[in-house]
C-alpha cells in the first residue's frame, strides 16, 4: 500500500530523515513512536507529500508521488491526513468544512455531499453540531470533526500526525475511540503519537524513530515488552 | 480670529463646494478601486519568494509608501504622464497617482491579510486535494479578506483625505474650491471650514458604512 | 498603572515643549544675520517685525540656496533698516500668509501684493512701491493677439492674484476655464504640460520667465485696455500702527535714491519714482 525507499529529507543543512525504507500493508496499522526532533512527524508529512521529499522515493499503491505524471491532488485524495492543531476552517460551518473539499475536489454535488457529511458527523458523534463554527467546538469535537472531513474524500489511506497532543486529557479518550474504531473497519492508518497504550491496544506494528532513523520495529507487544535496542529501551523507561 | 463669519461667502461658493465634494468622491473611489486591483497584484508579486521575481514587486512598495504623495503627484502630472500620452488632465493625474499610491499600501494589507492565517489550514487544505488556487479561492482569500476590511477602510479615508492635494494642480476638487474662495475674498475662515466640514461629513459616513460591513461580515 | 501613565504623558508634553523651544531657536538664528550689528542693540525696545511671502514669483522674491531674495527682499531690508526694526522674512505661502495677516499673527506682507479695493476692506496696506500691469504668456504659435483671445481657452493663474481677477474680468467669475494653481511657478509648469494655453500673471513675472526660458518656446503680450495698472503695497492687518512707520522710512527709501538702487540691479532699468510718489497721494 505504502512504500517508502531511501527516503532523506533535510531543511537547509539540518538533516531530519536519514535514509527510511518501510513498507505498509492494506489495512495495517503501524504507529510511529520516538522523542521529539527525531523525524516522525516529518516522515508523516512526507508520505503525502505536505513536505518535499530531499532524496529517495514514496510509491501509494505502487504510485511514485514525486514522478513527473503524477498529480500529487490526486494521490492526496486517496491519503487522509488529521493534524495536531486541527486545521479546521473558522469561516465554515461544521458541516460546510466536510462538504467544501468533497464539492470543490471530488465534484460531487450538494446534496450528496451533505447526506454524506452528515453520515460521517453521525459517525464521529457530533451530528448535532453540523450548523455551527469550528470556534464553538472543543478541542476533541474539532479533532473528530477533522477525522471526518478527512474521511469525507474517501481516501484509502489516513495519516494521523499526533492527533491528542494538543487536546485536554479528558478528551484524548473520544479521539482515540473514533481512531480504533477505523482502525476496526480495516483502514489502513499510519500514526504518529506518543499514546502508548494506544500504539499497544490497537497497532499491527510500532516503529521506533530517533535522530531521522529507523532504529527498531516490530509487534507492538515485542517492541513494549522486549526491546532490544538500547535507545528504545531508554525511551520507553522515560514514557512507560 | 474672525470679527464676523460672512454666510455670503459659503451660499456663493456651495455649489462649487458640492461639485468639488462629488468629484473628490468619485477620483477616492477610483483611487480605492483600481488600487485594490493592482495591489492585490502586487502584494502577491511580493509574496514570490525568489527575490529576482520579486524586487520589481519590492520597489514599487518602497516608491510609493516612501516618497511624499505631493512628490507622486507633481512627477506624474509633470513628468511622467506627459511623457506617455499627448494630453493629461488634472484630474485624471489625480486618479492615477491616488491608484498607484494606495495600490502599494493595499499590497502590503492583502500580504499581512493572507500572511496572518496559520500555515496549518493551507495544509489541511492541500492534504484534501485542493490545488494551490483552490486554497487561494476557498480557503485563504474569504478570511484574509474579512481581516483586510477594516485597514482598508482606513486606506480608502486616508485616500480621500489625500486627494486634497489634486489642488496643488489645480483639479477642482473640493479643497481646490475651498481655495479658490479664499483666494477671492482674502478670508480664510468661511471657506476653510466649509471645507473642513464637507471632509468630515465624508470621513464619518465612510467610517459608519465599513462598521456596517464588518458587523455584517462577522458571522462567527 | 495610573502614575506611569501620567508620568508617560508629561515626558511626552515636556519633549514636544523642547522640540517647540528647539524650532524658536533656530528661527531666531537665521534673523541675526539679516540685520545691521549695531541696529541690534539700539532699537532692544522694538519688537521683532514677522514679514510673510510667498517665494515663488522671481524677481520679486525667491528662493535662491533656501535664502528669499528677490526686489522685495532687498526693499524691505532697506525700508526697516531705515525704520530701525528687527525683522524675520519668512516664505509662508500666499494663503497662509493671508490667514496669518487677517488673523494678525503676522506684521506684515511683502510679496508683490497688488492694492486693490477688495483688499482694502479685509487689510490696510503701505504707500505703492511698484507700479504693474498684467501679461498674457502663451506658448509660440498660439498667435493671441489681445486680451479677448482668452475666451474659450484654459487660463492658468496663482490662485487668489490680481492675475487670477485679471482674467475673470475678461472671461467671468467662477469660469471653470480659469485653473487656480498654488504658485505662477505651477502655472508656468502647467502652460508647459499643455494644462492651459496661457497664464495671466503680473508683467514683470512674465519677463522673467520668458527671458529666463528660452527653451520654453513662449511669447508674452500685454494689453493696455483691459488689464488697467495696478500698484504692489506692503500689506497690514486691519488697524496696524505700523503702517504709518512702514510708510515714512520708504518715502524716505524713494526719495534718498535707495529705491532705485535696488530697482536697477533687478530690472536693469532706471525706475519712474514720480508715478509711485503721485500715486501715494
Amino acid at each position: 500500500m505504502i512504500s517508502v525507499q531511501n527516503l532523506k529529507k533535510s531543511f537547509g543543512d539540518l538533516e531530519v530523515l536519514k535514509d527510511i525504507s518501510v513498507d505498509v500493508a492494506e489495512q495495517e496499522v503501524v504507529v510511529v513512536i520516538g522523542p521529539s526532533g527525531s523525524g516522525k512527524s516529518t516522515f508523516l508529512r512526507c508520505l503525502n507529500l505536505i513536505e518535499t521529499i530531499t532524496d529517495g522515493h514514496v510509491y501509494i499503491e505502487g504510485v511514485d508521488i514525486t514522478g513527473k505524471k503524477t498529480n500529487i491532488n490526486d494521490i492526496r485524495t486517496e491519503v487522509g491526513m488529521v493534524f495536531q492543531q486541527f486545521n479546521l476552517f473558522p469561516h465554515k460551518t461544521v458541516l460546510e468544512n466536510i462538504t467544501l473539499p468533497m464539492q470543490v475536489v471530488r465534484k460531487w454535488n450538494k446534496a450528496d455531499a451533505k447526506t454524506k457529511a452528515l453520515a460521517l458527523l453521525k459517525k464521529v458523534g457530533l451530528e448535532d453540531k453540523a450548523d455551527v463554527y469550528p470556534d464553538s467546538l472543543s478541542g476533541g469535537q474539532k479533532q473528530r470533526v477533522a477525522i471526518a472531513r478527512a474521511l469525507g474524500m474517501e481516501p484509502k489511506i489516513m495519516l494521523f500526525d499526533e492527533p491528542t497532543s494538543a487536546l485536554d486529557p479528558e478528551m484524548v479518550g473520544e479521539v482515540l475511540e473514533v481512531m480504533k474504531q477505523l482502525a476496526k473497519e480495516g483502514m489502513t492508518m499510519v500514526v504518529v503519537t506518543h499514546e502508548m497504550g494506544f500504539a499497544r491496544e490497537v497497532g499491527d506494528r510500532v516503529i521506533f524513530m530517533d535522530e531521522g532513523y529507523i532504529v527498531e520495529q516490530g509487534d507492538p507487544k515485542e517492541i513494549f515488552e522486549n526491546p532490544k535496542h538500547e535507545r528504545t529501551q531508554s525511551f520507553l523507561s522515560k514514557v512507560l | 480670529m474672525a470679527e464676523y463669519f460672512d454666510i455670503n461667502i459659503v451660499i456663493e461658493y456651495m455649489p462649487y463646494f458640492l461639485k468639488g465634494a462629488l468629484l473628490t468622491i468619485g477620483v477616492s473611489i477610483v483611487g480605492i478601486l483600481f488600487g485594490c486591483i493592482l495591489g492585490m497584484f502586487i502584494g502577491m508579486g511580493k509574496m514570490i519568494k525568489k527575490w529576482y521575481f520579486n524586487f520589481p514587486f519590492v520597489w514599487y512598495i518602497n516608491f510609493f509608501r516612501g516618497t511624499p504623495l505631493i512628490v507622486q503627484l507633481f512627477l506624474f502630472h509633470f513628468a511622467v504622464l506627459p511623457a506617455m500620452f499627448d494630453s493629461v488632465s488634472a484630474t485624471t493625474s489625480l486618479m492615477v497617482t491616488l491608484s498607484l499610491n494606495s495600490a502599494a499600501y493595499v499590497a502590503e494589507i492583502f500580504r499581512a491579510g493572507i500572511k496572518s492565517l496559520d500555515r496549518g489550514q493551507a495544509e489541511a487544505a492541500r492534504s484534501l486535494g485542493m490545488s494551490k488556487i483552490q486554497v487561494m479561492r476557498y480557503v485563504v482569500l474569504p478570511q484574509a479578506f474579512k481581516r483586510m476590511i477594516p485597514p482598508l477602510g482606513n486606506e480608502f479615508i486616508v485616500l480621500l483625505k489625500d486627494s486634497a492635494l489634486g489642488a496643488m494642480i489645480a483639479a477642482p476638487e473640493l479643497f481646490y474650491w475651498g481655495r479658490a474662495a479664499v483666494g477671492e475674498y482674502y478670508r480664510v475662515w468661511e471657506a476653510y471650514i466649509m471645507v473642513a466640514l464637507f471632509y468630515l461629513v465624508l470621513t464619518l459616513s465612510l467610517t459608519y458604512l465599513l462598521n456596517y460591513l464588518e458587523r455584517r461580515l462577522d458571522t462567527e | 498603572m495610573m502614575n506611569k501613565y501620567v508620568s508617560g504623558l508629561y515626558l511626552t508634553l515636556i519633549m514636544i515643549g523642547l522640540l517647540f523651544l528647539a524650532a524658536c531657536g533656530t528661527a531666531d538664528d537665521a534673523t541675526a544675520d539679516s540685520n545691521a550689528e549695531g541696529q541690534a542693540e539700539e532699537n532692544a525696545e522694538k519688537p521683532v517685525l514677522r514679514v510673510g511671502t510667498e517665494a515663488t514669483f522671481a524677481p520679486f522674491e525667491f528662493l535662491e540656496k533656501g535664502e528669499i531674495v528677490g526686489f522685495d527682499a532687498d526693499l524691505l531690508d532697506a525700508v526697516l533698516t531705515e525704520a530701525g526694526y528687527e525683522y524675520e522674512y519668512e516664505n509662508v505661502g500666499w494663503d497662509p500668509m493671508m490667514a496669518s495677516l487677517q488673523n494678525k499673527d503676522m506684521d506684515f506682507g511683502a510679496a508683490a501684493i497688488t492694492i486693490n479695493d477688495d483688499r482694502k476692506q479685509t487689510y490696510d496696506f503701505s504707500v505703492p512701491y511698484f507700479k504693474s500691469t498684467h501679461m498674457i504668456v502663451f506658448n509660440e504659435g498660439a498667435g493671441f493677439t489681445s486680451a479677448k483671445d482668452l475666451e474659450g481657452i484654459k487660463i492658468g493663474v496663482q490662485n487668489g492674484t490680481t492675475g487670477e481677477s485679471a482674467a475673470e474680468k475678461v472671461v467671468g467669475e467662477k469660469n471653470s476655464n480659469i485653473l487656480k494653481y498654488d504658485s505662477t511657478a505651477v502655472a508656468f509648469l502647467a502652460l508647459k504640460n499643455g494644462d492651459v494655453d496661457a497664464v495671466v500673471t503680473d508683467n514683470v513675472v512674465a519677463d522673467e520667465y520668458v527671458e529666463k526660458n528660452p527653451d520654453a518656446n513662449v511669447e508674452a503680450i500685454t494689453d493696455d485696455e483691459t488689464f488697467s495698472a495696478e500698484y504692489y503695497g506692503f500689506m497690514f492687518p486691519k488697524g496696524s500702527e505700523l503702517v504709518a512707520e512702514v510708510d515714512a522710512a520708504l518715502t524716505t527709501v524713494i526719495e534718498n535714491g535707495t529705491y532705485a538702487k535696488i530697482y536697477k540691479e533687478w530690472f536693469g532699468a532706471e525706475p519712474n519714482t514720480d508715478v509711485l510718489l503721485e500715486a501715494a497721494e
